[in-house]
């Protein structure tokens, strides 16, 4: 009887396909065919707007002997050490945030302000602090703490950790707002268990928190992981232009400077490509990772 | 701790974290309202001066006026073509989830991981060969569909929860169809779910420099709020309070948005995290 009534709101719902068309043709028209015009255009010495001639995987080659393309691999997979802070510090706050703190929405709210924020802009007011005469560094001096005082954004030892660092401010309101989410979707009794157990703050998180809510740990992981690909161009732009030389230069940025400033557009393509390799490769490995040591604690725990 | 006691020691690092959000927006305004000279004497101090003259002169120099009604419009574009096509889409991955449907939903959702550069040059070049770049009804267009993977996925998770089996079936014996229900049952049910897709489509679309920066570059008549802060910075002749009068007018409809529509962004980002 259910089945026979599911179906037949299933039948009676047919159609109405033209719902789904608009989104359709427009993802296709934007994002799809032009990917895919991407890859055909990296086979080729593109010039746009005349005649591109077809050079083969000549483009990939050149980019794989090219030490500039290298170096920002390597910026890449530096900015990917931030991941474990990106992740463990908004997962603590959110936690803290649970109980104990006086008016927890207020303070949600204040750290969640980056995400509305543009990139571009706020990226200007860090450039302006981070300025080697700049406020930061002045603050430093007059209070004594001068030998603290650095080029910040300008020397090639600190311009990336303070990328990090400004990755983590962006980010910080956002994860803690996911995982305020995911803890609250927690049975709260097991926290009053262990803290009945005797269990301190820290325990409690390791132990309890933490394990609770891992799916949310992990997908945020992911999305970071994502982000670092996907979305570092207005930060880049605007604070370091890509510098000191390319030190500070993420895959998005340099596609975009290839292309729009230097008219290197078959291996702005070639790097395009290769960019949708990356953000395939990362996560694939994260799924591994954690296919991996899922199988190793059920052995253990066996 | 006692659970419902508050700590003065956990409120107050939380306190001490939320300065390193306050502060930067309080040396901005600070350095906007404050004349050059007083910034030159001690650039981390307080201000001991306090001038317009940096507002209006970026208002007027820079155009921040008309790139203030350009970004309006392209957000208010893309706000409209996104809700519009992510609700129907949503509304019909929900009522069809047979094994083509849910190819098709991921394929439309995992959309998402294309980067920006790597679609937006091939259709920067397709616009620029049909002279549609520095337009900003299709770079409103564009940004729409840029947000659409995000904007299905949340509405979808909505409908899943909200638009229940049991709801479809006593509409479905009552007669009406897709459409029907899409417009009178769909359409007035997912306002919590348009109101966060809205807030964050015009946040991003107002905050986006890359589009921007490759749709507009041409003419600075159609420079947005975000271009037009971006590049008087890079103008050496434009000193730094210039650049902060700038980049607060740019940051002050965000920050308006941000209060009005708090709730229904949070509820954006928090949207099918429980699990």
């Amino acid at each position: 009887m259910q089945a026979v009534k599911r179906r037949g709101w299933r039948r009676a719902l047919d159609g109405g396909l033209v719902l789904l068309v608009p989104a359709i043709v427009l993802e296709t028209l934007v994002l799809f065919l032009p990917l895919v015009y991407v890859a055909y255009r990296s086979l080729y010495d593109w010039q746009p707007g005349s005649v591109s001639t077809f050079i083969g995987f000549k483009n990939y080659e050149h980019l794989l002997a090219d030490p500039e393309f290298w170096q920002v691999i390597g910026n890449q997979l530096f900015y990917l050490l931030g991941l474990p802070l990106w992740v463990i510090a908004p997962l603590v706050v959110a936690f803290a945030l649970r109980e104990g703190v006086w008016r927890p929405g207020l303070f949600r709210s204040i750290y969640f302000l980056p995400a509305v924020m543009s990139p571009a802009i706020v990226g200007l007011v860090f450039r302006t602090l981070l300025a080697t005469d700049g406020p930061v560094n002045a603050v430093l001096e007059t209070s004594g703490l001068g030998f603290l005082a650095h080029p910040w954004l300008t020397d090639i030892t600190y311009v990336k950790p303070v990328v990090i660092f400004l990755v983590l401010w962006a980010s910080f309101g956002t994860g803690v707002l996911i995982f305020s989410a995911a803890f609250a979707a927690v049975p709260q009794n097991i926290f009053e268990a262990a803290r009945l157990d005797g269990a301190r703050f820290w325990s409690e998180f390791w132990h309890i928190a933490v394990p609770s809510v891992r799916g949310t740990v992990f997908l945020w992981a992911m999305f970071q992981l994502v982000c670092i690909f996907l979305f570092m161009f207005g930060w880049i732009y605007v604070l370091t232009g890509g510098g000191p030389g390319l030190s500070s230069a993420t895959m998005d940025f340099f596609i975009y400077q290839q292309f729009m400033r230097f008219g290197f557009y078959g291996t702005a393509a070639a790097q395009s490509i290769a960019l949708v390799g990356a953000i395939v490769l990362f996560p694939a490995l994260g799924y591994g990772a954690r296919a991996l040591i899922e199988t190793c604690f059920k052995r253990r725990r066996t | 701790m006692k659970a419902g006691s508050t700590s003065k020691f956990r409120t107050g690092i939380m306190a001490l974290i939320s300065l390193a959000f306050i502060l930067p927006l309080l040396f901005l305004i600070g350095t906007a309202i404050r004349t050059r000279q007083d910034y030159m004497m001690s650039p981390g101090g307080l201000p001991r001066s306090f001038t317009l003259d940096n507002i209006v002169g970026a208002w007027t120099q820079a155009g921040l006026g008309q790139a203030l009604v350009v970004s309006l419009i392209v957000a208010v574009i893309a706000c409209i073509v996104c809700a519009s096509t992510a609700l129907a889409g949503a509304f019909w991955f929900r009522i069809h989830q047979g094994r083509v449907a849910r190819g098709l939903n991921v394929l439309l959702v995992a959309s998402y991981a294309i980067p920006m550069v790597a679609w937006l040059i091939p259709v920067f070049v397709m616009l620029a060969n049909a002279r549609l770049v520095n337009n900003i009804v299709v770079a409103g267009i564009i940004a729409g569909v840029a947000s659409l993977p995000f904007a299905i996925y949340l509405i979808h998770t909505f409908f899943r929860q909200a638009l229940t089996t049991e709801l479809l079936e006593a509409a479905a014996l009552d007669g009406a169809r897709v459409l029907k229900i899409f417009w009178y049952i769909a359409i007035p049910m997912s306002r919590p779910a348009l109101a966060s897709v809205v807030a964050l489509v015009f946040v991003w679309t107002f905050g986006d420099l890359l589009m921007a920066a490759t749709l507009l570059q041409g003419n600075p008549q159609v420079y947005t709020l975000t271009l037009a802060a971006t590049t008087l910075s890079t103008r050496e002749e434009v000193n730094l309070q210039g650049q902060a009068a700038a980049a607060l007018v740019s940051l002050i409809p965000v920050l308006l948005v941000f209060m009005v529509a708090q709730r229904s962004l949070a509820a954006g980002f928090g949207a099918g995290s429980g699990k």
